[in-house]
């Protein structure tokens, strides 16, 4: 071709004036990139390029811009679409790039492709799904192109792409830290449970036994105080025992009648002794010599079992012929008069030893 | 707001590849005025330059993969995509509506996109505006036939058969024409 034909076509298509016929030939001989000089191309294209900066530049409507940022808001779909297919010629060259690499055998190969293929498939999943969140996240903006949003949105997707840049041995340290620290976290947590689980169960062991060693402490002290004269009395080393019988007033009812020479006391135990009339009081002789003195008088509490007697006459204990118990008057009586409920006899008791 | 505004076209280009939506706010802030100059030149209405320049920057937004990184300069293939695209609009107007072949997706990657040059001259809009006297100087050296022959062509859109049909001269003087304008207009512009 001549040299001046050529620049002919140059310039036809450099302007932009070249008819649909010869511009479809032009770019078929420039996709198969042809012989053409194409620093001249370049040279004619650009200057055409260059003549409108010669017109009086006139700005368009302001709100033109917030036209253009709505139309482009409307494309999201079509972004993702674009964000997809770009995605799958990648995957597709990969896949080729992966069964070109196979130099094994034939289903070892096969299988090789088959998960390289896969793994392909969910690394384009996932970038695909990235940048359609990113452009999302910008096509969200009704007002894309306004100052105050500017701002922020360069902020945003200077986040981002920290976010993106972000190392993943970091991230992977925070999560290796963050399970760690959960693990020990739920080992303390189990370790203080069971801590204060048995913890309760000892304080409640405890509860009870201080419950028990109450119960133990009224039972002793109660003991005592039915007891206590006994225990006193049981202090002296001379003590002489004589068993009291019941009658036929109080079959039922027993005695003993506990003397003490050298502390001069004498303590009386009864049982079963019935209840007497509000007038009357138990009356406690002692007859020696066929004179009968009074050792006590008392009306017994509930469940009282000892009654002491203070102060034993001194008379010597083979002299003394019998004990009895009888109910007199209140106002008091200077000789047995009353029904005999008790009776016992020291000698009896000597003549046995 | 600085992180865009000290971006080179180029580096704007390839965040708008990206789907950077302030990137692209950016490049129509840089250069909406003269593509809207542009395309109300070629269109002559203000309504319908409005709806072209907004075409204009959906084809950027959706087609800037189409931009070639290596082969391409952004000043020219800019004002090159709404030139085309409004000469596109202005002959549809022209011609009756059976001729036209309808606009698709194909018909805008053939006709409207610009193609990749080799040896692109690294211009951007600023330095294409500080050469606008030596352009205006360099135009201004070609005949006046020379001159209307590029009026006619870039800014009606008009083809070479169209012209010779309408300045009613053969169409290889059309072409020769066209040649010769352009050549003079390179020669005048490095002599300037």
């Amino acid at each position: 071709m001549a040299d001046q034909e050529i620049k002919e076509i140059l310039s036809a298509y450099a302007l932009g004036c070249m008819d649909k016929r010869n511009l479809d030939h032009f770019n078929e001989y420039l996709e198969i990139e042809g012989d053409l000089p194409y620093q001249l191309l370049s040279d004619y294209v650009n200057l055409s390029s260059l003549i409108p900066t010669i017109l009086t530049i006139e700005k368009p409507n302001p709100k033109l811009k917030e036209t253009v940022a709505k139309n482009l808001l409307s494309l999201h779909e079509e972004i993702k679409k674009k964000i997809k297919q770009k995605n799958l010629e990648t995957a597709a060259k990969l896949e080729f790039k992966t069964t070109s690499f196979s130099t094994e055998s034939d289903e070892n190969n096969f299988e090789d492709v088959e998960s390289r293929n896969h793994r392909v498939e969910t690394e384009i999943e996932s970038k695909a799904l990235e940048e359609s969140t990113n452009f999302a996240a910008l096509s969200t903006r009704t007002t894309l192109f306004s100052p105050q949003d500017y701002e922020r949105g360069t902020k945003e997707v200077e986040e981002y792409q920290e976010q993106r840049n972000s190392t993943s041995p970091f991230n992977l340290f925070n999560f290796i830290l963050a399970s760690v620290m959960l693990i020990v976290l739920v080992v303390f947590g189990y370790y203080f449970y069971n801590m204060n689980k048995s913890l309760g169960i000892e304080v409640e062991n405890l509860k009870a036994r201080i419950a028990e060693l109450n119960t133990d402490l009224v039972y002793s002290k109660d003991f005592i105080s039915k007891y206590e004269k006994m225990i006193d009395f049981f202090n002296y080393t001379d003590i002489s025992v004589i068993p009291l019988g019941g009658t036929e007033v109080s079959p039922n009812s027993v005695g003993r009648l506990f003397i003490s020479q050298e502390g001069r006391e004498a303590l009386l135990e009864i049982k079963n002794l019935p209840i007497l009339k509000n007038t009357d009081s138990y009356y406690l002789w002692i007859v020696s010599n066929q004179l009968s003195y009074v050792l006590t008088s008392f009306v017994p509490k509930t469940g009282e079992r000892y009654i002491s007697i203070p102060e034993f006459p001194r008379i010597p204990l083979e002299e003394v012929d019998l004990i009895i118990l009888t109910n007199e008057p209140r106002a008091g009586s200077s000789t047995p008069q009353g029904s005999t409920f008790l009776y016992g006899s020291l000698k009896k008791e000597i003549k046995k030893k | 707001m600085s992180k865009y505004t000290e971006q080179s076209d180029l580096n704007l280009i390839k965040r708008i590849q990206k789907y950077d939506a302030r990137a692209l706010e950016e490049i129509y802030n840089r250069y909406s005025p003269i593509m809207y100059t542009l395309i109300k030149k070629i269109c002559g209405d203000e309504k319908t330059s409005e709806n072209i320049l907004v075409e204009v920057f959906k084809i950027i937004w959706l087609k800037s993969d189409q931009f070639n990184i290596e082969h391409d300069s952004v000043f020219t293939w800019l004002i090159s995509l709404a030139r085309n695209r409004a000469v596109d609009s202005a002959r549809r107007s022209r011609n009756s509506k059976s001729t036209q072949e309808f606009y698709n997706e194909e018909y805008e990657n053939a006709y409207i996109i610009p193609s990749a040059l080799r040896h692109p001259e690294k211009y951007d809009l600023e330095k294409a505006f500080k050469t606008k006297e030596r352009i205006e100087a360099a135009l201004g050296k070609l005949t006046d036939a020379q001159q209307y022959v590029i009026l006619l062509a870039y800014y009606e859109g008009l083809t070479v058969d169209e012209i010779s049909e309408k300045l009613n001269l053969p169409v290889e003087t059309v072409r020769s024409k066209v040649a010769v304008a352009l050549d003079n207009f390179n020669n005048h512009l490095k002599e300037a």
